[in-house]
């Protein structure tokens, strides 16, 4: 029960869950900008 | 912006220190042990699951009533975050089950529901990449968004309805002061975090339904 295993584990994959999901946005933020950017060069 | 900016600092800091308290201030749990220290981020990420769904159904029916899309776009970033938190909140028990219950995974009542609301929420953000029409897609979006959320109260109700493994839900008034301060301190850090990661998945998906409410350009 006092394996710190366990513990390291579901902190670990909280913190890599979340960061993941940030450099997701981060991803989607510019490719939409980039959307803008030739959306508007094009008009 | 600078509101996304504060509420991001604010999310690093209040996470922070929470998990400091929760790992190195907070006393272990005598029956338990260490891995009782999950308590402090799984109650909090369950939390915001049942949350998410919450403003999901709560903007699914915004939209079926005045079909403004800025409440789908609400309702998919409090989905998409919903359906990350759902994922962590079983993946975090089940690593607090293996050393208390001795296995990973068991077909009690409060798992197996917790599991059936992350298909429905996973279902849910399916279903909106099937149209590219951004009424029709709020439509089905709002539609599973309401029925969806029939399942919210039926997990939490699953400890008390069936004989359950999982324990009754857990929270800063059911534990002693120390334990309580620091698990309403991670509750109240997660819920910030949420809320930063909610808002800028919507402003994402605001400029996204810009560009394609432009539609393409037109031949000159």
């Amino acid at each position: 029960m006092n394996n710190p295993l366990f513990l390291i584990a579901g902190y670990g994959i909280t913190f890599m869950s979340i960061v993941a999901y940030l450099m997701r946005l981060r991803r989607l933020e510019d490719k939409a900008r980039q959307a803008v950017e030739a959306d508007d060069g094009r008009r | 912006m600078r509101a996304q900016r504060v509420l991001g600092g604010l999310s690093l800091v209040g996470v922070g220190l929470g998990t400091i308290a929760a790992l190195f201030l907070v006393p272990a749990d005598r029956l338990q042990g260490q891995v009782q220290r999950l308590l402090y981020v799984h109650v909090p990420v369950a939390w915001l699951a049942e949350l998410s769904f919450f403003v999901v159904f709560l903007m699914s029916l915004l939209y079926l009533v005045q079909r403004k899309l800025t409440w789908d776009l609400v309702a998919l970033a409090a989905a998409e975050v919903g359906v990350l938190c759902t994922s962590l909140t079983l993946i975090l028990g089940s690593l607090w089950a293996k050393p208390i219950w001795g296995i990973w995974w068991t077909w009690d009542p409060r798992l197996t529901t917790t599991a059936i609301l992350l298909i429905i929420y996973v279902g849910y953000l399916i279903v909106r990449s099937m149209t590219d029409d951004p009424d029709q897609r709020a439509r089905w979006a709002a539609v599973i968004g309401v029925i969806g959320f029939v399942q919210v109260p039926i997990v939490y109700l699953s400890v008390f309805w069936w004989r359950s493994l999982h324990q009754p839900p857990s929270s800063p008034r059911s534990m002693a002061t120390a334990f309580g301060a620091v698990l309403l301190l991670n509750l109240a850090a997660y819920t910030v975090a949420f809320t930063y990661l909610v808002l800028r998945r919507y402003r994402v998906a605001q400029i996204n339904l810009e560009l394609e409410l432009r539609g393409p350009e037109e031949e000159p």
